[in-house]
């Protein structure tokens, strides 16, 4: 069994997409941007496509419960067709199964780069992915219960997520001891990329080439690939959403929230707000 | 072991149905499927079943298969073993629901029971337009069952078949077998299809997903192919039919046959020969529609439109 997995992980609207982006432009082998359809990295960890292949199973007559526990097994398998790494994208908590047995293939996995954002901003970023009002999107962001991808009215190309609240999914990445975790804030990401992609890097083992690494930020920058996701659509972007790239900015729920939706927020997510520097 | 469970399979009531042109003797009532008085050639009934199989070519989650033996394990409902294309063998979990244990018969179990049997399930739906199959293929949840109501609800084409549909051939040439008169659908089908789903079953305990009954519009027998649209999402916001001629056809159907993942290339053989045999006799279009918009009506008008002149 090889030890190749690295999650991407996040709670939505943190960056995770901009690190695949940019990984997929780094480790290419031709210099050409790559196809934000088309990404090579970061396959999601909920897709039932890859549960199907992976488990030669129909899920979508599956309960949650009994899809998450193929979940483990099909990405073990996934991941034995890559080499060095095999990079997984998540917006899962870090949650055993219900049974107590991992959900995570935890004896594949060499590492997580966890991926954190204010969550004043997340909350406005998640309205708009939502399609829903910030008060909703924050109501859900305070949800210690909350999960994605949770609709039993039709079919979803993805497996029930549990999220929970924005604490305890911070808590359930950086608080685990069954791999190392790198924490990136999308600020530091946003203020100094070469810094904080070359930490990623280092983290990995990857050697780093300045001119790649700098021709990699340029095609994978925000307004890249908004300019992208307006010429050729992104299919990543769920249908209720106008915009996947929407601002990507910090700081701007200054302009945006109202005084008692940031009370609400510091309120319940001080824990990890305080310990990474957002408070 | 297979004696005594024959023994008790006289005793027992059974049910004798007709589905996918099979003749299936069964222990477990399944009222999805068809009632008929003809000797029956597949058998499913309660019993025990191997541990393990003995010459298993490939494993997966739960399941091992050879060519002509398949064990699945559902954990908390029922063990399945399906033998020589005639034989499903049933070893429920206790408190096992009915509902879940029929479940899986219509679907992977029966679907094994056509592999074994040298024919080629297709992962489809389908209508009949002049005595001739129009089948529509796609990965699970892009609209296959939607679009075939929708087609018999607004110009009336009668129904065949739902998720699985059997090609096979009769004197050299492709033919289409009907399978039964139910079809599932979500509650966001439903809606876009204006069916209530008061008094509808769910398929299983615990998923939302409805079972409609499609008898007085049913059309049971043999067809000859028409066409087959293959159903993809579109990135870009609109829906498209193209044609697809030659060698893409093959590729195409292809990576829609019914748990490919599963059997791998235990059939290859007989697959070949038959999806080229209807390959031959079918047109092939792709279906390019948005993901999660309703274009139900533009695109049953636009399909209607293309069988009527093919």
């Amino acid at each position: 069994m090889k030890k190749n997995i690295v999650w991407l992980a996040s709670y939505p609207k943190s960056g995770n997409t901009w690190c695949r982006v940019f990984l997929s432009n780094y480790l290419n082998k031709t210099k050409e941007t790559v196809d934000i359809n088309n990404l090579q990295i970061g396959s999601i960890f909920s897709s039932k496509h890859i549960i199907e292949d992976n488990t030669g199973l129909d899920i979508s007559e599956y309960t949650e419960n009994e899809c998450d526990e193929l979940r483990n097994f099909a990405f073990t398998k996934w991941a034995e067709n890559f080499d060095d790494f095999a990079f997984f994208k998540t917006h899962d908590a870090y949650l055993p199964l219900d049974s107590g047995e991992n959900m995570f293939p935890v004896k594949s996995t060499k590492a997580a780069i966890y991926f954190i954002r204010n969550p004043l901003d997340v909350t406005i970023s998640f309205a708009n992915h939502l399609a829903c009002t910030i008060d909703k999107s924050t109501n859900r962001l305070c949800d210690k219960n909350f999960s994605i991808a949770a609709s039993k009215k039709k079919f979803n190309q993805q497996v029930r997520q549990k999220i929970l609240s924005w604490d305890l999914h911070v808590k359930s990445w950086t608080e685990q001891n069954d791999f190392p975790v790198l924490v990136i804030r999308y600020e530091d990401m946003l203020l100094n990329p070469q810094k904080e992609f070359k930490k990623i890097l280092k983290f990995l083992k990857i050697k780093t080439d300045n001119n790649k690494l700098n021709s990699a930020i340029k095609n994978s920058s925000f307004d890249k690939m908004k300019l992208l996701e307006k010429k050729t659509g992104f299919k990543e972007k769920p249908s209720s959403c106008k915009k996947f790239f929407n601002v990507g900015k910090s700081g701007y729920y200054k302009e945006i929230l109202s005084e008692n939706q940031i009370k609400k927020i510091i309120k319940e997510q001080k824990d990890s707000m305080k310990k990474f520097g957002y408070l | 072991m297979v004696n005594n469970i024959s023994f008790c399979y006289f005793l027992k009531k059974h049910y004798t149905y007709s589905a996918f042109g099979l003749i299936i003797s069964s222990e477990i009532e399944i009222p999805e499927f068809v009632i008929s008085k003809e000797k029956s050639n597949v058998t499913i009934c309660y019993g025990n079943v191997p541990k393990t199989l003995k010459k298993a070519e490939h494993e997966g989650f739960r399941y091992q298969i050879s060519k002509n033996e398949f064990l699945i394990k559902y954990s908390t409902w029922a063990t399945y073993f399906v033998c020589n294309g005639e034989k499903v063998i049933i070893q429920p979990e206790k408190n096992a629901d009915e509902r879940d244990i029929r479940a899986f018969i219509l679907s992977t179990v029966i679907a094994i029971v056509l592999h074994q049997r040298g024919l080629l399930p297709l992962h489809t739906s389908g209508i009949v337009y002049k005595n001739k199959g129009v089948l529509f293929a796609g990965n699970s949840g892009i609209g296959k069952s939607t679009i075939a109501i929708a087609l018999n609800k607004k110009y009336k084409y009668k129904f065949i078949s739902d998720d699985i549909t059997v090609i096979s051939e009769q004197n050299a040439a492709p033919i289409i077998y009907s399978s039964f008169p139910s079809v599932k659908l979500w509650q966001d089908s439903l809606d876009m299809l204006k069916i209530s789903n008061n008094k509808l079953p769910l398929i299983r305990k615990d998923v939302n997903k409805f079972r409609y009954n499609t008898n007085t519009d049913f059309y049971s027998g043999i067809l000859n192919p028409y066409a087959i649209f293959v159903i993809e999402n579109n990135v870009q916001n609109k829906v498209e039919i193209i044609e697809i001629k030659g060698v893409e056809k093959f590729n195409i159907v292809r990576n829609h046959i019914f748990r490919a993942k599963m059997i791998k290339e235990l059939y290859s053989n007989e697959h070949f020969k038959l999806l080229t045999l209807f390959l031959n006799s079918a047109k092939c279009y792709k279906i390019l529609r948005p993901k999660d918009v309703n274009t139900i009506n533009e695109l049953s008008s636009m399909i209607n439109k293309i069988i009527k002149k093919v």
